[in-house]
């Protein structure tokens, strides 16, 4: 059994220019990796393609062994993606998304409906189980939308911006969640502005620019190789923060 | 710098945006080409084409017509006043239905009136705005239709028929004042989410109101339709409304070159849109508010839905979620069944008539092809999150013969009852309708899938526009298993030429298929 969870060889996509550019990037089963980068560096495309939402103009996608463009179905099975704009229907209630969401990963019923259950209580949705998803916040509807990636216990997660409009209480779930995934053994890819959580949560961190992987490691292997770059930095001052590794790495030349 | 530049924040500038996304509103965003990151907004180049094609043509047809036939007396009888008049009527509840709908979306749906009403601009001249608006996108879509009769009457030198163009414009403006009082008291007695759901209803209601009351009225017993005749004809007669001069021609008037009738009712048009303005901007306000403010409806959590047991497989939970979505989307139910309403007239001839059952069978097969072209378009083009089905790891050939599945089942069911009454009455028939039907939709859903394009439930009314090819193909479809219908049913050996044209449709709709990948 493969212990890689995610496997990019030669990635690439172009949009009149290259999206993602020869993108290798390996993560391991039970890791929390967090893929940083400024805007329009490729980070939604390669997640995209990842996803089965893009098709990749070369390379190759390895999901938990399975690859995805050759056998979709077996690698989509254990993976679950989450968008920053939640993937919902506004005129279905809670437990009737959730019943479409199992249905399609053709997950038993007597199953989904207890988990449904499980996962609107949790994220306290309950309450509103009788109510249309249009009248829901921005937060509600990112919540529901994460109890459909859930239904399914895929075992590698994809977010692409989970915490975007999240408010606090809601914003440290989400985060309990998947750290709590990530100790049972599942992955977990995810892409953030907000530096602090990806340096408080993720073991390895990936900075892409321009569709490339242009450094990778821990927060410690970052800072490390942030120092090393700094040329122009003075004597003995060390690069502190993940922000100011990011802003050094990602700098124009 | 431009020669010519409006004030920003004045009444031009704004009527000036209006009258943009009254264009842009027409289509859907799309790319220009498949390299480029610009996008191209509103109806497409080929749609605008094809609009002026047929627009010439509509202008071509009306002058062979109204060549042969002698010039508009300008003394009409009495007969051709109230003719004339029976169909500024019906004009005028079409242009109601159309006023209602633009409306609600300039209250509810474009979602710039937060944005306007924020800045520093009046809320009166906002309001003016976005009447004024209604009214020119009224003129304009009626015009579209009718200004073919009158300019071929002006090419024929009957320049009196510049009185149409007076009357049509007085009538948008009458229409586009009612619907916006009628829209914003609804919002102030039953709320706006009732009233975006009773206006859309009223719009679908007023464009058939005439017809479907008149049909009614003859289903009436004798003596009750001679009593309720004989009763109007004396309330007018009393009241003087029957002779030539009362003010109920002032219309029929001005379209056969009466220039004062013209005048009169522009000026009246113009005056209840002031007055309108005038006097309920304060009432505009608060709806927007109300709109704008509506709160989020908290309804108790019952143990219903935790209780009930979860659909298995994925065709079935495909077939429910695309059923309720349809069921719960009262906008785009009013638009079928408006749809449907307009087919009333065909079905209320041959019932009533009784005898002409090839025409049912014909008009039964069109109906049923139209309706599945519609649903097929709004469950597979008008999906709202395909990125879900994307991911999910069912095969979108599955996803997408389910999806088809749940707009062809629904059809059959309200064809099944109709097979079974024409089976009853002749065999014959019944295999008819059923074969012809059946073949339609098949053809129409494989169109639908071959041809369609992402697009939004809110833009079903719009649909053709963006998607000239597939609406033509669907058309040809429908017209042609309607035609098979009625061919075999009278004189069978023309029924190749609707097989024909059924596989034309098909064919071209192969050759043009999307691309998916």
């Amino acid at each position: 059994m493969s212990e890689v969870a995610l496997a990019l060889q030669d990635l690439t996509k172009i949009f009149g220019r290259p999206a993602v550019d020869h993108l290798n990037l390996s993560v391991k089963k039970g890791e929390l990796y967090a893929l940083l980068g400024p805007n329009g560096a490729g980070k939604t495309t390669t997640l995209r393609m990842v996803a089965g939402l893009l098709l990749p103009d070369s390379g190759t996608i390895q999901v938990l062994g399975h690859d995805l463009l050759r056998d979709p179905a077996a690698a989509k099975q254990q993976l679950a993606y989450l968008p920053d704009d939640p993937m919902l229907y506004n005129k279905l209630k809670p437990f009737e998304y959730l019943e479409f969401v199992a249905g399609l990963w053709g997950i038993k019923p007597s199953f989904a409906q207890t988990k449904a259950a499980e996962l609107l209580e949790w994220l306290d949705l309950s309450k509103h189980a009788d109510e249309l998803t249009e009248g829901f916040s921005r937060g509600m509807k990112q919540k529901l939308a994460l109890a459909g990636a859930l239904i399914h216990q895929p075992e590698l997660i994809i977010l692409d911006e989970p915490l975007t409009g999240l408010d606090a209480a809601a914003a440290r779930q989400v985060k309990d969640l998947l750290l709590a995934h990530v100790a049972q053994g599942g992955t977990v890819i995810l892409t953030t502005h907000i530096l602090e959580v990806a340096e408080r949560m993720a073991q390895r961190i990936g900075i892409i620019q321009h569709g490339k992987l242009i450094a990778e490691g821990s927060l410690d292997e970052l800072r490390h190789l942030a120092d090393k770059t700094d040329s122009g930095a003075e004597q003995g001052a060390q690069v502190a923060t993940l922000e100011q590794v990011f802003l050094q790495l990602t700098e124009p030349a | 710098m431009r020669a010519f530049e409006l004030t920003p924040g004045s009444f031009l500038w704004l009527l000036v945006h209006e009258w943009r996304m009254f264009f842009y509103e027409m289509g859907d965003a799309r790319k220009l080409n498949a390299s480029s990151q610009k996008l191209a907004r509103g109806m497409p180049l080929k749609g605008k084409l094809l609009l002026a094609v047929v627009w010439l043509g509509m202008h071509f047809l009306a002058w062979e017509l109204m060549s042969d036939l002698p010039a508009l007396a300008s003394s009409p009888s009495f007969l051709m006043l109230v003719a004339c008049s029976f169909v500024l009527l019906m004009v005028m509840s079409f242009m109601l239905s159309s006023a209602l709908n633009r409306s609600i979306k300039a209250l509810f749906e474009r979602g710039d009136l937060d944005l306007l009403l924020s800045s520093p601009i009046s809320t009166q001249a906002i309001f003016n705005v976005r009447l004024t608006g209604i009214v020119i996108s009224v003129v304009a879509t009626f015009a579209f239709f009718l200004s073919p009769v009158i300019d071929a009457g002006l090419f024929l030198g009957q320049i009196y028929w510049l009185g149409a163009y007076l009357v049509l414009a007085g009538m948008a403006m009458l229409v586009s004042a009612v619907a916006m009082l009628l829209t914003l008291s609804l919002v102030k007695f039953i709320g706006v989410k009732r009233t975006h759901t009773v206006a859309y209803l009223l719009s679908a209601l007023s464009g058939a109101a005439i017809f479907l009351s008149s049909q009614l009225f003859s289903h009436v017993k004798k003596s009750t339709q001679q009593n309720v005749i004989s009763g109007a004809l004396s309330y007018l007669d009393q009241h003087h409304l029957l002779t030539e001069a009362s003010p109920l021609w002032l219309p029929a008037h001005a379209v056969f070159g009466d220039w004062y009738s013209g005048l009169a009712i522009f000026v009246s048009g113009l005056i209840i849109c002031w007055l309108t303005t005038r006097y309920t901007h304060h009432f505009f306000v608060r709806g927007v508010q109300q709109a704008g403010g509506v709160s989020r409806k908290v309804i108790p959590a019952s143990n219903v839905s935790k209780a009930r047991r979860f659909y298995s497989g994925g065709w079935l939970v495909i077939f429910v979620k695309e059923w309720r979505l349809i069921l719960r989307d009262v906008e785009l139910l009013s638009q079928i069944c408006l749809q449907l309403l307009y087919m009333l007239p065909l079905f209320f001839l041959v019932f009533k008539n009784g005898v002409m059952l090839s025409g049912v069978v014909a008009g039964l097969t069109y109906l049923g092809i139209s309706l599945v072209g519609s649903l097929v378009w709004v469950i597979l083009s008008a999906e709202d999150t395909p990125d879900l089905l994307h991911c999910a790891p069912l095969p979108m050939k599955k996803i997408n013969y389910a999806k088809l599945g749940a707009a062809v089942l629904p059809v059959c069911f309200l064809l099944s009852p109709a097979i079974l009454w024409l089976c009853w009455r002749d065999i014959w028939l019944g295999l008819c309708l059923g074969m012809t039907s059946m073949g339609g939709i098949a053809f129409a859903s494989l169109i639908n899938l071959w041809l369609s394009k992402p697009s939004s439930r809110n833009r079903f009314k719009h649909r053709g526009q963006g998607n000239v090819v597939p609406m033509l193909l669907e058309a040809l479809n429908s017209i042609s298993w309607a035609g098979i219908a009625l061919a075999l049913l009278t004189i069978g050996k023309w029924a190749w030429l609707g097989a024909a044209g059924a596989a034309l449709a098909l064919i071209v709709a192969w050759f043009m298929r999307v691309n998916r990948n």
